[in-house]
């Protein structure tokens, strides 16, 4: 009994203590609010976010675009090669089309591009919800749609068949598509942009920084002429290409662009905006945010001039360059091409005398820039040009020549490009195609284009074989370039995408 | 006092004569004093016990006491920390008795969460570390404290660098991508940092193993829990402690690389200003100095133990250097019969220079940092004759000069923290107690650095940074122990209600591209800089926790314990956020089938099974954002705001649960002089909370999902002997060994995942090196065969990659001897840890061009089997070495001197650490990794110039007033 009245009272204590304890302290709220110091994928609903979005989206192409790996298919043209050894073994195995998955310098590309479709993606299915003005939600929608063609286009150019996803938010395993399914795609796209696009774009300083209507109708051209070629070798598509060209020519003056006639200027800092021949273009902002363009400056310099030996002219091509430019009088574009003088850095090397450096290449100008502002640089603000406006002279007139329809339009198209680099007589008679695909060659030298002309027109293997005898033989990594192969023609995805996704493999 | 018992006994004396012949055979009163054997002084509180029965009384505060007994009675006296004595009472009433501290005893007592019980009444697996365990090492770090004394612990030092993480893994990995990390609980305060306490403040350290043990902390228990348990003040006078040590630490080793002469030769250059050892440039003799200071006592009703500690430690690299302040106080005090209330304060200070990455790196470039000093041209002096930096070089490595990166590095990390806890302990009846505990802590992190020459592959200007961090954690935890008696069943029954919260707000800033060059520490001075980024976060979470649990003693021959903790996690979203973890053990005795004669004094036979969870993810895991800082520069000068998508999410997280079975046999043999612990454990842990990579094509990245299932198994055997013990001369060892195998069961429909740590990328190739596959351990390296050179000296490797080594250790052991002979004492602390790869990446980057070496440094070139060139894959064969070693940990030799006026005690030591290693490992050190302690447990044992552990002389001086 007694027993029990102490229980009692002892579990009135505890009551009331367990009681008041609970009442002092509560419930933590256990809900977690994530608004308060993260942005909510729903915040994605005016037209200021949309172009914050479409502004990252720029950001992260550039993260990986600003390097040159991101142009790692480029180095197997013939007019780019590379250093055998330290960490320039992967711009080699590309060089000589030699890539296996394992390769270095595989990533940027793959990564830079998918990370603006992710992008693009979420900009393009929130594009119901978005308030806002309407001409500027269609201009950023439809920069979204330019810049997800771009991205498809720069990664099929690289990797040949890779996996399309249009969906935002989605985490399928997805295969290759056919290049029928992608090209169809970057077509759809490109239209989409070309349609939303204003004719000039706001607020940049200079045409091509952004996308206006006439990029979305020059990229189109530059799809179609890959679609007449290797692979799907379509040759209807080069009328299409003939006609988007021909619409950006006619329209030149609505769109903004022109040939610049300063050519060497657009490689420097001081002149990449007082021109406009940009149709696509990377700015950088090296000295005021740090972040700028590292395809350029010092890294196109040999040892002797400082420089780190990753992008140099190959020695045949510079010398059947030199023979063109005499015979065909465009001295002004090899000069403006390659560095023939003394390099103001190092042990102060002659560009002229590259044949007596420790690794003996021509120096590409387009490289280290088109003044010395950015010589002794690894992070600078020489324009990276995605497409000049050159370009679309030049797809016009190749592919109206290989159309057949040889127009004087055609012709006078070439000429300008010819003009601007110096020559004196016009061309009027001749296979135009074959012509403009030449003038090709020496107007895009060293920008990471030959490569995809070359693979479009399947003329590797004989480009290639045009190896000068003095050209490195690799000794130090007993490699030998290719002369086909699995990879010939196009870049292995990288193997840690394959490691991700083992379908890739296929 | 003197008098008053003089006075006593008169009575006494008087009162036996006057009954001796009378009161034969009836009961007298007894009394005496019980005082202890160390310092004479009375022992309160001390327990009288006449055997069999439960009659008793206990000492006053003056260390007497009184029972009633008769002649025949046996007469029990004992006291936490002491050996107990017997006595009959015969013809004695007054019954001095002299108690003798006993090590043995005081270790009885294990803290098992939320209350203490006894070593001989645990259920499950817990191991203890207690002071005299350690004191005869100089540390400075509790984790120190743990390496290679406790069975299933494996504490690894990853890291060099003073003030650097240490990683501490408790029966093997459970998490393929989440945290491994323990959880730690000081003084009963969740969620401790062990890296900032001031190691001689413990008292003891008690690892919860398995999951009946750690099933009372839940969703946090799973990687098991470490204990800490700091001093209070011993009954007796007040006590005053100085030590202080001096240490030199030096590279174990130097890595043989070409001469000047011989590199120039190989490169095809000259030798520029005589060369340089950048080894030698770059490592230093490094200094420690240790001081502490310690005052405790009892007066009274109030218990106290205050310490005040200086840490003062440079690094082995040059410019580096860790300098930890912390004082304690300890409070306890007895209010009345029934009430208590003890406060314990920390406060710490620590400041690290140039501590970069926890220590797992040496340079914010990870390409940098000791690879760079080993890889930089030795022709080439660090500066040239105008006393300017050679900063770059087209031989070697062609990164920025690792002296001129780490010269002019001047990065600070200040830590500063306040933790007070509050324990109100009340008994409401003589069965029942209630204890609020309750805790609040605060960090103040700051990150100042300023970058000179920043390391990278370009020279570029000057950078500064300032982070400031701040975090606040709350703890209220309700206690309710019911403590009962039924005949020689015991039970005790705790219920406790728990609260927990943790904010944490960040701001950084960022500065570069400064408008005034020539700055120094210009992290004070971020607004000049033209180039700058910002950023604030905050990050929340809480937990609310319901937990049960029953303990029943049966005539202290078979025990059961039984646990549930509810816990609320606020990291999940509603509908996952409530974790139930429950866990049942039991124990026998077998002593009572042994003959009192035996060898073998008791064998205890215990098993166990629980779940416990993990929830360690960060805050918003189940929430979606859009990225922001992807701010781009249309005008080229300036930027635009940009966003980005953010990760993709899986809204469905939950915990990850591991679920254990334990058994375990304890013998007690040869009169207690041999202890022998065996224990056998299986742990499944799923729906781990795994970070799935996600394709490029989906966004790249990972998604954080419960999926996939992984196995830990493996034994623990804790060995502790008296060798030898006479007059003169102790010896006591003990030896812990541990084995633990680790499989994955599942990776949730994936046959595997290939990985490579977080920004660690040796060679440049962004190849994976490591896999995680099902039925595979963890840990596995993932590359190439090695076949050697060929004729024209082209490294040759075999097509397709696989697995190529295993990088987390099979078996570890730790052999602790204690010897004592007069007043000295000599120490020596053997661990081994066996069965695993490293992947010697350091080495790689110096023995083929790759990467950023244009020219290989090491001195191996000179092998007529060395390649000169191919590619020169670092995850090969060919760089994966055994990393086994056995270590001798420490060697202390002690003096203590006898009698010295003014003094109490008074002890000189000299001690040495790391003195030597057997490996065939051909790096600096094979315990080291580059690839961090919390999360590292897919990608282990990575040498990618990683910081080796020093070897370490000491002198020190203990004096006692």
């Amino acid at each position: 009994m007694i027993r029990n009245r102490i229980n009692k009272i002892s579990w009135f204590k505890i009551g009331s203590i367990v009681l008041s304890t609970l009442m002092m302290v509560a419930c933590s709220d256990l809900d977690e609010n994530p608004g308060e110091v993260q942005l909510d994928p729903t915040s994605l609903s005016s037209d200021a976010a949309l172009d914050a979005l479409v502004t990252g989206m720029y950001r992260k192409l550039q993260n990986n675009a600003k390097w040159s790996g991101f142009f790692i298919a480029g180095y197997g043209g013939d007019d780019i090669t590379t250093h055998s050894g330290s960490n320039k073994i992967g711009f080699r195995h590309s060089d000589w089309r030699i890539q296996t998955p394992d390769s270095e310098r595989l990533t940027d590309a793959y990564t830079g591009c998918y990370n603006a479709i992710t992008i693009a993606n979420t900009a393009i299915d929130a594009k119901d919800n978005i308030k806002g003005d309407a001409a500027t939600i269609d201009r950023l929608i439809g920069e979204a749609y330019f810049m997800r063609a771009f991205a498809y286009l720069h990664l099929t150019r690289t990797y040949g068949r890779i996996p399309i996803q249009l969906k935002s938010n989605s985490n399928e395993a997805l295969l290759r598509a056919s290049f029928e399914e992608i090209y169809v795609q970057i077509e759809s796209d490109l239209k989409a942009a070309e349609n939303l696009l204003p004719n000039v774009y706001p607020g940049i300083p200079a045409v091509g920084v952004r996308p206006n209507k006439g990029s979305a109708k020059a990229f189109l051209s530059r799809l179609y002429m890959h679609w007449a070629g290797y692979p799907l070798k379509d040759a209807g598509k080069y009328a299409l290409a003939a006609a988007k060209a021909k619409e950006v020519i006619d329209n030149a003056g609505t769109y903004g662009f022109a040939l610049s006639d300063d050519f060497r200027g657009l490689w420097t800092e001081a002149g990449r905006f007082s021109h406009s021949e940009g149709v696509f273009t990377m700015v950088g902002c090296a000295y005021d945010c740090g972040i700028g363009n590292r395809t350029t400056g010092r890294l196109g310099l040999p040892a002797e001039a400082g420089g780190w030996t990753e992008t140099f002219g190959e020695i045949a091509f510079f010398e059947d360059f030199e023979a063109t430019a005499q015979t065909d009088g465009t001295e002004q574009r090899f000069n403006d091409t390659y560095i023939l003088e003394t390099i103001p850095n190092g042990s102060n090397p002659v560009g002229a005398e590259w044949e007596t450096w420790s690794d003996p290449h021509p120096i590409l100008r387009k490289v280290v820039g088109g003044d010395w502002s950015a010589v002794n640089t690894t992070n600078n603000d020489i324009n990276r040009y995605f497409m000049r406006y050159a370009e679309v002279l030049l797809n016009y007139a190749e592919a109206s020549g290989r159309l057949g329809n040889e127009t004087a339009d055609a012709w006078e198209a070439l000429n300008k490009v010819r003009r601007r680099a110096g020559a004196t007589t016009d061309l009027l008679t001749g296979d135009l195609a074959e012509l403009a695909f030449t003038e090709r060659k020496w107007e895009f030298a060293g920008e990471y284009e030959r490569w995809h002309d070359l693979v479009r027109m399947e003329r590797v293997k004989e480009a290639l074989e045009n190896r000068s005898p003095d050209e490195t033989v690799d000794v130090l990594n007993g490699t030998v370039p290719a002369t086909s192969g699995e990879y010939f023609y196009f870049s292995p995805i990288p193997q840690s995408e394959i490691d991700k996704a083992p379908q890739l493999a296929n | 006092m003197k008098k008053n018992n003089s006075h006593t006994r008169q009575i006494v004396y008087m009162c036996m004569m006057f009954f001796t012949s009378v009161c034969m055979y009836g009961q007298t009163t007894i009394t005496g004093t019980v005082t202890s054997i160390e310092d004479g002084q009375p022992i309160p509180g001390a327990n009288v016990l006449i055997k069999g029965t439960t009659k008793g009384a206990s000492t006053d505060f003056d260390g007497k006491y009184t029972i009633e007994a008769s002649a025949n009675d046996i007469l029990v006296f004992s006291y936490i920390g002491y050996e107990t004595v017997e006595k009959t009472v015969g013809s004695n009433s007054v019954l001095d008795i002299v108690l003798k501290s006993s090590a043995e005893q005081l270790d009885d007592i294990v803290v098992i969460g939320y209350g203490t019980a006894k070593k001989s009444d645990l259920t499950g697996s817990v191991s203890t570390v207690s002071a005299k365990d350690f004191e005869k090492q100089p540390i400075t770090r509790a984790e120190d404290a743990l390496q290679s004394r406790t069975a299933g612990v494996n504490v690894s030092k990853n890291s060099g660098a003073p003030g650097g993480n240490i990683k501490i893994r408790v029966r093997g990995s459970n998490s393929i991508t989440g945290s491994n990390d323990p959880l730690v609980v000081i003084d009963g305060i969740i969620g401790g940092d062990l890296s900032s306490l001031n190691a001689s403040d413990i008292q003891s350290i008690d690892v919860l193993k398995d999951a009946s043990a750690t099933a009372i902390y839940g969703s946090r228990g799973a990687n098991g829990v470490v204990m800490v348990t700091t001093k209070k003040g011993k009954s007796g006078e007040p006590q005053i402690n100085l030590n202080y040590f001096i240490s030199s630490a030096k590279i174990p080793k130097k890595i043989d690389l070409l001469s000047p002469s011989e590199f120039a030769s190989l490169a095809g250059t000259t030798v520029s200003g005589g060369g340089a050892d950048y080894q030698d440039e770059y490592f230093q003799t490094a200094l420690t100095n240790n001081l502490q200071l310690s005052a405790s006592g009892n007066e009274g009703r109030l218990n106290y133990y205050l310490s005040g500690n200086l840490v003062d430690q440079e690094g082995i690299v040059m410019n580096t250097n860790y300098k930890r302040y912390s004082l304690r106080s300890n409070l306890n005090a007895d209010l009345n019969d029934k009430l208590s209330v003890g406060l314990n304060i920390y406060g710490s200070k620590e400041n690290a220079l140039n501590l970069i990455r926890g220590g797992s790196g040496a340079s914010s470039d990870t390409r940098g940092g000791v690879v760079n000093v080993l890889s930089f041209n030795p022709a080439l002096s660090v500066r040239d004759s105008n006393g300017d930096y050679n900063l770059q070089s087209s031989y070697g490595s062609i990164l920025v000069n690792p002296i001129a990166v780490q010269n002019e590095r001047d990065g600070n990390l200040v830590e500063d923290r306040l933790n007070a806890n509050l324990n109100l302990s009340y008994d409401i009846s003589e069965s029942l107690n209630f204890t609020i505990l309750a805790g609040a802590s605060s960090t103040h992190f700051n990150e100042e650095i300023f970058e000179g020459i920043p390391a990278g592959s370009s020279v570029l200007e000057g950078r500064a940074s300032f982070n400031a961090i701040r975090t606040n954690n709350y703890q209220l935890s309700n206690i309710l122990t019911w403590n009962k008696d039924f005949g020689n069943t015991n039970l005790k029954l705790t219920g406790i209600y728990e609260l927990q919260s943790a904010t944490t707000k960040i701001a950084n800033i960022g500065s570069q591209n400064y408008a005034i060059s020539g700055l120094s520490d210009a992290f004070y001075l971020l607004e000049l800089g033209q180039t700058q980024t910002i950023g604030a976060n905050q990050v929340k979470s809480a937990i609310d926790s319901y937990v049960a649990r029953a303990e029943v003693n049966v005539a202290n021959n078979l025990l059961v314990t039984g646990t549930i903790r509810i816990d609320e996690s606020s990291r999940f979203r509603e509908g996952n956020r409530t974790g139930y973890f429950p866990s049942v053990s039991a124990a026998y005795n077998l002593g009572q089938f042994i003959s009192e004669d035996s060898f073998i004094n008791n064998i205890k036979v215990r098993a166990g099974y629980g779940e416990t969870g993990n929830q360690n993810i960060p805050p918003f895991s189940t929430y979606q954002s859009l990225a922001t800082g992807n701010n781009y520069f249309f005008s080229g000068s300036s930027f635009n705001i940009g966003l980005a998508n953010g990760a993709l999410v899986d809204e469905d997280l939950t915990w990850e649960t591991t679920k254990q079975f334990n058994a375990g046999l304890d013998f007690r043999l040869a009169n207690g002089r041999v202890n022998l612990s065996v224990d056998w454990f299986k742990k499944n842990t799923t729906d781990l909370l795994l970070d799935l990579p996600v394709p490029q094509f989906n966004g790249g990245g990972v998604i954080r999902t419960n999926v996939g299932e992984v196995q830990n198994t493996g034994v623990d055997v804790s060995l502790s002997a008296v060798v030898f013990d006479t007059d003169n001369f102790k010896w006591d060892a003990n030896l812990t060994m541990s084995a633990v195998s680790n499989k994955v069961l599942n990776l949730g429909g994936l046959d595997q995942i290939l990985t490579r740590p977080n920004g660690i990328n040796p060679g440049g190739t962004g190849n994976n090196l490591y896999i995680v596959e099902e039925g595979q351990p963890l840990g596995n390296f993932y590359g190439f065969s090695y076949l050697g050179a060929d004729a024209n000296g082209v490294a040759q490797y075999a097509d397709s990659q696989g697995v190529i080594g295993n990088g987390i250790p099979d078996f570890t052991w730790g052999l602790n001897n204690t010897l004592t002979y007069k007043n000295f004492d000599l120490n020596m602390l053997f661990r081994g840890v066996h069965g695993y790869d490293v992947l010697n990446a350091t080495r790689g980057m110096i023995s083929l061009a790759s990467g950023d070496v244009t020219v290989p440094t090491s001195a191996d070139m000179l092998k007529s089997d060395s390649p000169t060139s191919g590619t020169n894959h670092i995850n090969s064969t060919r760089y994966i070495e055994d990393g086994s070693f056995i270590r001798l940990s420490n060697l202390s030799l002690g003096y203590t001197l006898p009698e010295v006026k003014g003094f109490k005690s008074l002890k000189i030591y000299v001690s040495a650490q790391n003195v030597f290693t057997i490996t065939d490992y051909t790096g600096y050190d094979p315990e080291v990794s580059s690839t961090g302690t919390s999360s590292s447990d897919a990608t282990p044992s990575l040498d990618f110039g990683a910081l080796p552990n020093p070897r370490t002389f000491t002198l020190g001086v203990n004096l006692g007033f």
